[in-house]
């Protein structure tokens, strides 16, 4: 084929590009509702000490519900607790769920939903929120004063971004009071089967030693069994790392209240060359490194290790419970377990001031006011408790300890038809502003076999604040290298654990050090002591 | 142009050559009007979106638009370069690309004309259908079997142990050198059966007279498939191989991701899973665009020089 | 066409012997852990949980099943999908079949340029977010169109046809067109029936895609009435995932193993495959010359 042709080809080709580039600069319009300036003038007028939703009169409204999750169950109208809320509010919901690629559609196409609920906290979603959202300060200000009364000081003052505004609300999230109060459930442990604590005579776990020495006994007397398991490992570090450390109270910060490298604290490595030791003789299985949480699972439901150390109790509620009626008397419980060789007390973590999931009200809303009104209303004593137990008199009732229990035949389906109860009930799911005091106010909102594990963790939790929020923004050269540490680390631990003699131990070390100074170390410390400044600030401390 | 001279030698112009041009084209309006809804079709649903590629460009997140998001021209580029994780990945990604290559390009086709040399023709369609039934199984599952039947007390070696081979069990999903044999190993038995199909396509359309003749002539059956059923196959093949060759720089993300685990991460992080971590899981949607355009890039060069090496082979024939 | 081996002497039989005995070989290395699949989705969740068996569980229930079937929107899910192969492969089919018989002419103008471009395609591209906001566009968005149009043509589909259609001898076309037959009646009545093999595989294959897929749903669909199986059993799956993570309800006792439900999936989405593949498996061996012509 002659140069003419294929220089022809060229040019149709570059004539192509050319239109597509053009056709791309096509702008788009913009659409949404009028934000702040939404008027409620003939709707209600404002009234600081009732719920705006109880005097708005405005017949319905929909708003459309972004939450950024494949799990989210969209589904409304049908079950007591969205039914309820339809009800009082006049509001429909639609929800659309998705994943940050969705997300961000919403954006590039200028299309947003009226809400939006996201999960990361480090996300610029979150951080640029100004933005894109409402602030709910003025919201409340202009359409329900009530706002205030419902929603946490401290809270509002850690969303606050930099023109002191805050745009987004957390559900769980626990202030320095619920720390104190004691109303917090604990969420991890170190428990063992009773049946074996209870033939080698109630041992003791609590020095190295003790725990090298009651693990042998234990694969001694019990051969099936593993000796010691912990959560899978995956890209993180399963149970083995902050947890651990919490476990074991290794300080936050250093003695200047500064950023303390956990991960290479005396204390905390002397533990794990323990666990090192057990690996070598034979204490620790290969498999649990390998393990994904599905396999996890299995065995935590079919016993198969002998102690645990367990993080997200509630989260393996379940499988332990399924053991525990499978094998009566072998039940999992917590009992103290490693401590700490230097006498520090354990500082347990649980949900912190962020809470898990930030729900915002977006420029585009097409009703601000009924937004604020739901938040209100989600956020109150009336909506927590039905969004976990459903309507006073209807499905739960106040029994004579005056602790909250669902009628029996809501309990007969909890137990036996759960689809059915999520359909027609949806208690616990629907958790927008949840907060783990409503939690305890029944004896049903966690399955038996953690209730001792909880019972144990009670006054070992320590608040994190200081420690939240505090990692490099997304997309900077320190996140990068942050993200690579953590690989690292992941690998690290695991390989320090699994080091076949103490040389490898430490060179194993020694190599993860001289990562952390290979890769921008100083800079993210400094970061780190940055945004802990302004985190203490936020805290008032 | 040759010079001899001539009453037609004379070169057409640019005008002529143009008016040429739509005058052939207008005579094969028929045929021209099958391939132009696949033009347009294409033009439409990929080559507008294209512009999305100027992402590589730009600082994007989550909440940017493309005319908001601020132009760093190379920036990314050079990020990457100069990130030696990535070239790490690199390297596993064309490791395991090419031992899946070496092993598993051959296998569906000795596959394929075992299946084809079946004369029961019950047996026949029971081992096609069978063989590619492990194609719908998903990773998630597959690699959680893996993880089951790799353990200590797992069926592997269980049986290593009973044959003698080790004497003590060994998780080998924990060793990173094993890591590129595993995922290859896992991925032709998911994908060899399902590979076959296209070849059978192929010899179905053989003429049986030709292994009459070949028969008549002497050939034995080994002959008989190295001389007819292998030159029919030739196209099909290199198709396959150019393809497969252009996709070197590609992997299976879902196998990555549940496969890989704290120790064998070293051999195991390709370059999609590196790029899943750094990009995605961190709102950087350049990064990953970046990425995507530079490998696409490359799968293009690769594209067209193994189609050039396959061309030689195939008597000067193109498939493209 | 069928492989007839003739008259089986001894170099014939050995061969067979080695070849059904590695086929064999190979049938146990897949039908032992597909077995392993089929039997644990009948499992219970105890005897999943225990794990440790190949043939056969210590417990058999239908629970995983009835955990998927529980939902009554299957049923209409189950009608979508089937939709949507059906329209879904058979457009695709011809469209890239014609547009590959176009192709494979030697002297159509622009041939190099269409082939360009449409490689291109095979290895550009702009990105889930420019595509989206084209569907949306396009007004395609919560459409059952959105199943079918975008997925009309693949180049890799019609590189595989064209090779195909190159290989039909030019003598059968030349006859028609003498004949007075023009493009359109030769590629109808003389290619396609002649090319079975290939379409019946890019039928295959596309029809492979369109019921396994659930990402178009997941991205450009919020409407459940159009959700198709595959996205309905996804979401299942996922929501069994997110019971443990979100300690539903306190005491309820998850019945069913995520594993397990996935494992019933596996199985639900195949059969109908495996229904359909032997039925599929004549047009593989039709296409015979059609009064053949000796070259």
């Amino acid at each position: 084929m002659g140069t003419a042709r294929k220089n022809k080809t060229k040019i149709l080709l570059m004539l192509l590009m050319a239109v597509v580039l053009v056709l791309s600069a096509c702008s788009k319009e913009k659409s949404g509702g009028a934000g702040l300036n939404t008027s409620i003038e003939d709707r209600y007028t404002l009234d600081p000490n009732t719920p705006a939703w109880k005097l708005d009169t405005k017949e319905s409204t929909t708003l459309t519900w972004y939450v950024n999750a494949d799990w989210w169950n969209s589904d409304y109208g049908n079950d007591v607790v969205t039914k309820k809320i339809k009800e009082d509010l006049n509001l429909d919901i639609t929800f659309i769920t998705g994943d940050d690629t969705k997300l961000n559609t919403f954006f590039a196409g200028d299309d947003m939903p009226d809400l939006i609920s996201v999960f990361d906290s480090n996300s610029s979603i979150v951080q640029k929120a100004d933005t894109w959202a409402l602030p709910l300060n003025d919201l409340a200000e202009k359409y329900d004063p009530y706002f205030n009364q419902v929603a946490a000081q401290d809270t509002l003052n850690w969303f606050q971004l930099a023109d002191g505004k805050t745009y987004g609300y957390p559900n769980y999230s626990n202030t320095q009071a619920d720390y104190e109060q004691g109303t917090i459930p604990a969420k991890t442990a170190f428990v063992i089967r009773k049946d074996v604590y209870d033939a080698l005579g109630q041992p003791d776990f609590s020095t190295p030693e003790q725990f090298t020495a009651t693990l042998q006994a234990i694969k001694a007397q019990f051969p099936e069994l593993i000796p010691f398991g912990f959560n899978s490992i995956g890209t993180g570090t399963g149970s083995l790392g902050d947890v651990f450390q919490d476990f074991i109270g290794v300080p936050l910060t250093d003695a200047d209240g500064n950023h303390y490298n956990r991960n290479l604290d005396e204390d905390y490595l002397t533990w794990i060359s323990t666990l090192n030791g057990a690996y070598r003789g034979g204490l620790i299985s290969d498999d649990s490194f390998a393990d994904d949480g599905t396999a996890f699972e299995e065995k935590v439901k079919s016993g198969k290790y002998a102690t645990m150390m367990l993080d997200g109790t509630p989260q393996q509620g379940g499988n332990l419970q399924i053991f525990a009626s499978n094998n009566e008397g072998k039940e999992y419980i917590a009992i103290d377990g490693p401590q700490s060789t230097v006498g520090n007390s354990p500082t347990l973590n649980q949900s912190g001031i962020t809470g898990w999931m930030i729900s915002f009200i977006t420029n585009s809303n097409i009703d601000p006011a009924k937004s604020i009104q739901l938040f209100t209303y989600l956020l109150s004593e009336e909506g927590q408790m039905l969004m976990n137990y459903g309507i006073e008199g209807e499905t739960y009732e106040i029994n004579a300890e005056g602790k909250v229990a669902l009628m029996p035949e809501v309990k007969e389906m909890q137990l036996n038809n759960a689809d059915q109860f999520k359909k027609e009930y949806r208690f616990g799911e629907f958790m927008f502003f949840g907060h783990d005091r409503h939690k305890t106010l029944s004896d049903d909102a966690f399955p038996d076999s953690i209730k001792q594990m909880q019972e144990w963790g009670k006054g070992k939790l320590v608040p994190h604040f200081i420690l939240e929020n505090i990692n490099p923004d997304q997309g900077t050269a320190e996140a990068r290298s942050l993200s690579a540490i953590n690989t690292q680390w992941n690998t690290t631990l695991v390989s320090l654990i699994r080091s076949k003699d103490d040389a490898t131990f430490n060179s194993v070390l020694e190599e993860y050090k001289q990562f952390l100074n290979d890769n921008n170390w100083d800079a993210i410390v400094s970061i780190y002591n940055e945004k802990m400044a302004r985190n203490k600030e936020k805290l008032g401390l | 142009m040759s010079k001899a001279s001539g009453y037609m030698s004379e070169k057409p112009t640019m005008g002529q050559r143009f008016k040429q041009f739509f005058v052939d084209f207008a005579r094969q309006w028929e045929i021209q009007s099958m391939i132009w809804p696949g033009v347009i079709f294409m033009f439409i649903f990929c080559y507008i979106p294209i512009y999305g590629l100027t992402i590589a460009f730009k600082r994007y997140t989550v909440i940017d638009r493309l005319d908001t998001a601020p132009w760093v021209a190379f920036e990314n580029f050079e990020i990457i370069m100069k990130d030696k994780f990535f070239w790490e990945s690199v390297v596993n990604t064309l490791g395991i690309s090419f031992l899946k290559l070496a092993i598993g390009f051959i296998v569906p086709i000795i596959l394929a004309i075992m299946i084809y040399e079946v004369s029961l023709r019950g047996f026949k369609k029971f081992v096609q259908t069978i063989s590619y039934l492990p194609h719908f199984l998903s990773w998630i599952v597959l690699g959680g079997m893996l993880i089951n039947w790799f353990a200590t007390t797992g069926l592997f070696n269980e049986l290593l142990l009973a044959l003698g081979i080790i004497d003590e069990p060994r998780n080998i999903l924990l060793d990173p050198d094993k890591y590129w044999w595993i995922a290859t190993l896992s991925d032709i038995w998911k994908e060899a059966g399902w590979g076959t199909i296209l070849y059978l396509a192929v010899m179905a359309k053989i003429d049986p007279t030709y292994y009459e003749a070949a028969k008549i002539d002497g050939a034995n059956r080994l002959k008989q498939i190295w001389h007819i059923t292998i030159p029919n196959m030739k196209l099909m093949i290199s198709l396959n191989l150019i393809l497969t060759i252009s996709g070197l720089l590609g992997s299976n993300l879902d196998q990555t991701l549940v496969l890989m685990n704290s120790q064998n991460r070293e051999k195991a992080e390709v370059i999609n899973s590196y790029v899943y971590r750094m990009g995605m899981t961190q709102g950087d949607f350049s990064y990953a665009t970046a990425v995507g355009l530079g490998v696409s890039i490359v799968s293009v060069i690769l594209l067209v020089s193994a189609n050039a090496v396959t061309k030689r082979l195939n008597d000067n024939q193109s498939v493209l | 066409m069928e492989r007839k081996i003739m008259r089986k002497d001894w170099d014939s039989r050995v061969f067979d012997t080695i070849n059904i005995t590695c086929l064999s070989i190979v049938l146990i290395l897949i039908l032992v852990p597909l077995w392993n699949v089929v039997i644990s989705s009948f499992s219970s969740s105890k005897a999943l949980a225990e794990g440790g068996f190949i043939f056969w569980p210590s417990e058999l229930s239908l629970e995983n099943y009835r955990a998927v079937f529980r939902d009554d929107s299957i049923g209409q899910s189950f009608f979508i999908s089937v939709a949507k192969t059906v329209i879904g492969v058979l457009t695709h089919v011809l469209f890239c079949a014609m547009v590959a018989y176009g192709l494979s002419k030697s002297n159509v103008r622009g041939r190099k340029f269409y082939v360009t471009m449409g490689v291109i395609t095979m290895f550009f591209s702009g990105g889930m977010i420019p595509t989206y906001l084209l569907i949306k566009s396009l007004g395609l968005l919560n459409s059952f169109w959105v199943y079918i149009i975008p997925a009309l043509l693949s180049f890799y589909d019609v590189i595989i046809l064209m090779n195909f259609f190159r290989n039909v001898p030019s003598s059968l076309e030349e006859s028609a067109k003498i004949d007075g037959a023009g493009d359109w009646r030769v590629f109808l009545s003389i290619f396609i029936p002649l090319s079975m093999p290939a379409m019946a595989t890019i039928a295959m294959f596309n029809g492979v895609n369109q019921w396994n897929d659930f990402m178009t749903t997941k991205l450009y669909v919020t409407n459940e009435a159009l959700y198709p199986l595959q996205m309905k059993l996804y979401e299942i799956i996922v929501q069994s995932q997110t019971q443990s993570m979100q300690n539903i309800g306190g005491s309820v006792i998850i019945e069913t193993t995520t594993k397990g439900v996935q494992l019933a999936t596996i199985v639900i989405t195949t059969l109908p495959i495996v229904a359909i593949y032997p039925l599929l498996q004549r047009y593989f061996i039709s296409g015979m010359m059609l009064g053949a012509v000796k070259e």
